[in-house]
């Protein structure tokens, strides 16, 4: 059979009426939440633009776009490269449904939906990338990584199990360094030192707002639905950075203003909910939306597609070019709080840190089916959270939405019990 | 003993072990040169791990030999193939790991490596977590990564791993391990590959599928590699004497993809039971006891580089090694059928199906996806589906050769 007659003509239009449905009424859920601050309408718009209308990114003409299939590669690296990084990390079922196919079975939806969009051709934002960077970070990765070179040009980026040692970080410089003829050689674009100081100062700079963004998060009662704060995180895989970074700026104006006038869209005494993880991402933000629905605020996550995405800037303290590739790899591997690591003990302490931080009652730890690292740490975060006497439970979810009405079940009481265990205390 | 005893329910683990021992020993020839291997078989299983002895443990069979053979005397090799002792780590991993993870898992949390050196090759997802759990709870751990990408960058990567793990294993024994003492070791292993080749070549036709996978098994069991080598080399000469000329009669059947394990020899069984012939297992623990490519002009110093080189295990993002390795075995010999075994959780080989049906395809070898974990329940199941793909290679064969060629 060949790659053309896989999928016909009539397959693609089903695939496409059905996978923009599902975006839309997803948008249309996460806007009609509270009232959303009109500074969020940009991120929601590339969404838009990217799943439902199927346009293209925006971005300069002669700007390529690289995917990418995780937060391990450095954006700023791609930057300086005159290219365009976009995580193409998915969470169309429609995408899933198609992947399925070719995937096996037990593999993680994430997975099948971005090899779903490689087949399909249907989503320019796949389909104009010139290249793919694979980290090799879970089996699924690793070996999705050797077939996804079927459909698109796909470079794997090793990423040692341990983060430790300076050796190790060592191995993820040499990739680096790997990394940097291969992208030249697509934009035609030379690594400068120049460029990458700026990509780094780009990112540097969204960074920065989003560090700004996540003190607004921190509010108790919440300025802005934690469902719509995770839609504009994930805005930031479609956007440029300058662009995300501009409209960011303008929506911590908008929150800060909100505080000052005392405009919340949550009460005192919601239960504060935080997720963690497997990556929730964009239109697969059922859990979030089923928190909200049901009375809760999401107030924090700990998931790769949204805070741990921008949370640790680089640091350079060696201006060379070396200096700053060695900054890259420490900054990339060193905080990164993703399970693939053999020691991921500093997860614990980060989600710690943030249900202090963010007062969270509850933790709802969210797992694809199919991602067995994720499941392998909650044990250990449900002894944590134990021990500091908060409630988790854990939620296993797929990308499809025959589970919704079980998982509003258990949120619901989960929330319910939070709920309850606020009054006991009270009383 | 009583230790173990307290935190495992060694009762329901012997009898696993035993009932496969006695069918496996009831299928093979009556020879007295086998009874070195069911000894060291049971040692290994239900003596040694009672010792609570063990100065290196090592998890799967991904770690260099000569890293571990060094210590003068064979480490204890946690394969994983029990399904008792998978249960014994049950409420430890989570439900959708890979049965071979948890049975090693279970065998060490039995506690008979709480003094030893824990060797594990990062190959997977749940070996790195295998390995923080078994770090979390005090032992001694060292880990061993895998490259996912086999170049020049990967082999200093990898040649890196395999001096940090020189110098574990030294530190652990008190020991140096100088070169000499590795080449000696070097030299030992692949004295032991050419014999275990020289056995597979002869024991074709005088022995069944499954008893020559449980004497090859048995090379992770033995605490005396001389020994075990020199009872191979018996063991071979006696079956050259008594070898028989080639039997035509059953289709042959290549077993791929997950590794089976002792006492788990559900899969292996079943085969045989269907009337199909057990050709070879052909997975990266068998296929690394059997040499490699290129493995008789192979370098002394050179054979770290080339354990990476030719590892056949599913650890790497294009498994080409494996599939070279099919595709001249295909050359060789002459196949009926394929049987690809994919254990429940061991979703590296579900992915590199793909590439072997493919093969498989242009070559007209039925494929037949076999999935199992270590319980029984499904077993009649793949009984009727073995017996249904029997049939169909069966018709093939009878379609080629004529009826006489067929066993019935």
């Amino acid at each position: 059979m060949s790659e053309s007659s896989e999928i016909n003509g009539r397959q693609r239009e089903l695939f496409i009426r059905k996978s923009t449905r599902v975006a839309a009424s997803y948008l249309k859920r996460a806007k009609a939440l509270s009232e959303m601050p009109d500074a969020a309408k940009p991120f929601f718009d590339v969404l838009e633009n990217t799943y439902v209308k199927l346009a293209d990114i925006q971005k300069p003409e002669d700007m390529k776009s690289i995917g990418t299939l995780c937060v391990m590669v450095p954006a700023e690296l791609v930057y300086a490269a005159g290219a365009m990084p976009v995580r193409l990390c998915s969470g169309s079922y429609t995408a899933y449904s198609i992947g399925d196919d070719y995937i096996p079975r037990d593999a993680c939806p994430l997975v099948k939906a971005v090899m779903g969009f490689g087949k399909i051709k249907a989503l320019p934002a796949f389909d104009n990338c010139s290249l793919l960077v694979a980290p090799v970070t879970c089996d699924c990765k690793k070996k999705l990584a050797g077939v996804i070179d079927s459909v698109k040009d796909t470079i794997p980026l090793h990423i040692p199990p341990l983060k430790k040692d300076d050796a190790d970080t060592e191995v993820f410089l040499k990739e680096l360094y790997r990394l940097i003829p291969l992208l030249e050689k697509e934009t035609g674009k030379q690594v400068t030192a120049k460029s990458l100081a700026e990509g780094i100062n780009m990112v540097g700079n969204a960074q920065y707002e989003m560090s700004e963004f996540l003190k607004y998060r921190r509010h108790d009662p919440a300025l802005m639905s934690g469902t719509q704060v995770m839609s504009v995180m994930n805005a930031y895989s479609y956007m440029p950075v300058n662009m995300w970074a501009k409209q960011m700026h303008r929506l911590n104006e908008e929150l800060k203003l909100r505080l000052g006038q005392g405009h919340f869209v949550s009460r005192k005494n919601q239960p504060r909910i935080l997720v963690t993880g497997s990556p929730i991402a964009f239109p697969n933000i059922k859990v979030p939306l089923l928190i909200e629905e049901m009375g809760g605020v999401l107030a924090a996550d700990e998931t790769c597609m949204g805070e741990r995405g921008l949370y640790d800037p680089v640091s350079v303290i060696d201006a060379s070019f070396d200096g700053m590739m060695r900054s890259l790899a420490s900054r990339y591997t060193k905080p990164c709080t993703c399970p693939v690591f053999v020691d991921n003990s500093q997860r614990i302490y980060r989600i710690k840190q943030m249900i202090k931080d963010n007062k969270i009652q509850g933790v709802i730890y969210h797992v694809l089916r199919g991602c067995l690292v994720y499941d392998y740490e909650y044990q250990l975060m449900e002894d944590a959270m134990g021990k500091m006497d908060i409630p988790i439970i854990r939620v296993e979810s797929d990308y499809n939405e025959e589970d919704v009405e079980q998982l509003r079940i258990r949120i619901e009481a989960f929330i319910e019990l939070i709920k309850l265990k606020e009054l006991k205390k009270e009383a | 003993m009583k230790d173990i005893e307290n935190r495992v329910n060694l009762s329901a683990y012997k009898k696993e072990m035993k009932e496969v021992l006695q069918r496996i020993v009831k299928a093979m020839p009556a020879y007295k040169e086998l009874l070195f291997f069911v000894k060291c078989v049971v040692n290994h299983y239900l003596t040694d791990l009672e010792k609570n002895k063990a100065d290196i443990v090592v998890i799967g069979s991904n770690i260099p030999e000569e890293l571990v053979l060094v210590s003068g005397k064979m480490p204890y090799w946690i394969l994983g193939g029990s399904r008792v002792s998978s249960m014994w780590a049950d409420d430890i991993v989570p439900r959708d790991t890979d049965p071979v993870s948890r049975s090693g898992l279970g065998y060490i949390l039995s506690g008979f490596a709480e003094k030893s050196l824990i060797l594990i090759p990062l190959v997977s997802d749940s070996t790195r977590k295998l390995a923080y759990i078994l770090k979390s709870r005090g032992l001694k751990v060292h880990t061993f990564h895998f490259p996912p990408v086999k170049d020049a960058e990967s082999l200093l990567e990898w040649r890196r791993q395999y001096e940090l793990c020189r110098d574990a294993v030294a530190l652990h024994l008190k020991r140096p391990l100088t070169k000499r003492v590795l080449q000696k070791s070097q030299e030992q292993i692949l004295m032991v590959k050419r014999q275990i080749q020289d056995f597979m070549e002869i024991s074709q036709s005088t022995m069944s599928g499954s008893s020559r996978m449980f004497i090859l098994g048995s090379y992770y069991c033995t605490d005396n590699l001389s020994e075990w080598s020199f009872q191979l080399e018996c063991l071979t000469a006696r079956l050259r004497k008594e070898q028989k000329h080639q039997n035509n009669e059953k289709s042959k059947v290549l077993l791929l993809g997950s590794p089976v394990y002792f006492p788990n020899y559900k899969v292996p069984f079943l085969i045989e039971e269907a009337g199909l012939e057990l050709f070879l297992q052909a997975d990266y623990t068998t296929l690394s006891m059997q040499g490699c490519i290129g493995f008789e002009s192979m370098q002394k110093e050179l054979a770290p580089n080339t354990f990476y080189g030719h590892d056949t295990s599913p650890a790497y993002v294009k498994n080409n090694s494996l599939y070279e390795r099919i595709l001249k075995l295909l050359t060789e010999k002459e196949i009926d059928g394929v049987v690809y075994h994919v254990l429940k959780g061991q979703i590296e080989y579900d992915f590199e199906l793909g590439r072997f049906e493919e093969l498989f395809e242009k070559l007209d070898i039925p494929v037949f996806r076999l999935e199992t974990d270590y319980n029984y329940q499904d077993i009649e199941q793949l009984r009727i589906r073995l017996e249904a793909f029997s049939e169909i290679l069966n018709q093939r064969r009878y379609r080629r050769f004529g009826k006489e060629t067929v066993a019935m």
